[in-house]
């Protein structure tokens, strides 16, 4: 079984390569794998463990926009510019590896408080979901709220109208728009520098990122980025590196943490969780198995992308980026329409419209997370009714 | 801290990750016959057999014919019809005081 958990961390950095490629896309690939009995389980948890250490990769190297724009864009793209991007590297993966230490800390608190108050969440969560839907608005600056308002309110009539594109509404919002505008605009390419030291108070961060996660993995509708994005408001000072960090931390945190929803109330929170729950399964076993795997997995994929960063660096250039985009750009159309046809193709045209828009308003592109959060909203106040 | 500090770290993860699964780690399911696995409640296996009858789609519940006739409950959805042959994923368990299978995952064969 041990074999099903390094190769499942193996496949997971090279999805993790990918840009644009989301752990909820690749488990739909494993639909197309026959059942391979419970080992299965564990390759997937490990896949998407080292997954969530690799991804900073490409969305930190590629699609580096000029000094100017980078607001818009990724925050991490601000240390990129200074040639930075390997520092920034290491601090989402020391973010990570903090949330798996203090996760495994804090995990029986974690499935005490779900088992408690399972009673309560169908009240508890269209409350979260009114707060964060607040936070995305009232966190723009002035005018920017009625833009954030616009791409709240068309990013949930799209995702009330397309039922069941996730897949594409989400490559349309995130993956496609940061390549598209980062082609169109001249690169910053600054010579990055191989220095990596940074402070260990910053673990704060990862513990902050790790509670993040935690909430996250309880709440359908809100991911990684929208909760680094309502921890951002509520500490205006942050800085970039503390950012990272706190990213790095909320991004597997959100997935460790999604394991014991599945397994105590069945509630699957992401792409893996729904393919765990409806073609594999989890025994009480596998449960405390996956914690392992888990631990196994953030080491390999950690170290994998400290030393594919170190490499990337050199390697590097306008040409390669530009190369790399357009391939990534082919990649997830294909996806798109191999998973999801004609109509996915549709939903994403409009959802990566949209999400340039964002871009190019200089909004946070959370917001367009709309798509996910009113639809379930709407079914909770439904439930309530 | 630096990247050498991180990468030390990761190595420690994968270390106490492979000797914590080789201290905890069992196989939880054997092949094995549905009447060594109705031995005992909490049982598990792989079993092999016919499906003879069934009486709901979902959740599943079914009675399953191999070298002893049993009925298995699968909390989902069963996409099976009379007479395939199916592999399952089982757990002994009691119900209104008799022992039948619990599956965790149904195979059509």
């Amino acid at each position: 079984m041990i074999i099903y958990c390094i190769a499942g961390s193996l496949v997971g950095i090279m999805t993790g390569l990918i840009p644009g490629l989301h752990t909820n896309n690749i488990t739909i690939t494993l639909t197309l794998v026959p059942f391979i009995g419970p080992e299965m389980s564990l390759f997937v948890i490990s896949m998407c463990v080292s997954q969530s250490f690799v991804d900073f990769i490409p969305s930190l190297f590629l699609g580096v926009p000029e000094t100017s724009t980078f607001e818009g864009v990724l925050p991490g793209h601000k240390m990129a510019l200074k040639g930075e991007a390997y520092k920034a590297i290491c601090l989402t993966v020391f973010g990570g590896l903090i949330a798996i230490i203090t996760g495994l800390m804090f995990l029986p608190f974690f499935i005490i408080f779900i088992n408690a108050n399972k009673e309560v969440m169908p009240i508890i969560v269209p409350v979260v979901l009114f707060f964060s839907i607040g936070v995305l608005i009232l966190s723009e600056k002035k005018y920017k709220k009625v833009l954030a308002s616009f791409v709240l309110f068309a990013s949930a009539t799209q995702g009330l109208f397309f039922v069941d594109q996730i897949f594409p509404l989400i490559i349309g919002y995130f993956g496609l728009p940061t390549v598209i505008y980062s082609l169109q605009k001249e690169k910053f390419y600054k010579k990055q520098k191989k220095e990596s030291q940074f402070e260990f108070k910053m673990a704060i961060e990862g513990v902050i990122g790790m509670a993040g996660g935690a909430i996250v993995a309880i709440i359908p509708g809100i991911g990684s980025n929208l909760a680094a994005a309502i921890i951002k408001t509520f500490r205006e000072k942050i800085k970039t590196q503390n950012y990272l960090t706190l990213v790095g931390s909320i991004n597997t945190s959100n997935f460790f943490f999604s394991i014991p929803m599945l397994f105590f109330l069945s509630k699957a929170r992401n792409g893996a969780m729904l393919f765990l729950n409806e073609k594999l399964f989890l025994t009480e076993n596998l449960f405390y198995l996956s914690f392992i795997a888990i631990i196994i997995a953030a080491g390999i994929g950690g170290s994998a992308t400290i030393l594919i960063s170190k490499k990337a660096i050199k390697i590097f250039s306008k040409k390669i980026i530009n190369i790399s985009e357009i391939l990534s750009i082919i990649l997830m159309v294909f996806l798109v329409f191999f998973f999801n046809n004609f109509i996915g193709i549709i939903a994403m045209s409009f959802s990566c419209a949209l999400g340039l828009l964002a871009v190019y308003w200089k909004i946070k592109r959370s917001t367009c997370l709309g798509a996910l959060i009113v639809p379930v909203l709407f079914f909770y106040l439904f439930v309530l009714i | 801290m630096n990247d050498s500090h991180i990468i030390k770290i990761c190595l420690a993860f994968v270390i106490i990750g492979v000797i914590l699964y080789f201290a905890f780690y069992e196989e939880e399911f054997k092949e094995t016959s549905i009447s060594d696995l109705l031995e005992k409640e909490g049982n598990k296996g792989i079993v092999l057999g016919r499906i003879e009858y069934i009486i709901k789609f979902e959740p599943g519940l079914f009675v399953l014919a191999g070298d002893e006739k049993v009925n298995v409950f699968y909390p989902k959805k069963i996409e099976v019809n009379v007479d395939d042959t199916v592999i399952i994923f089982a757990e002994t368990r009691k119900y209104n005081d008799k022992l039948e299978l619990f599956a965790y995952k149904v195979i059509k064969k």
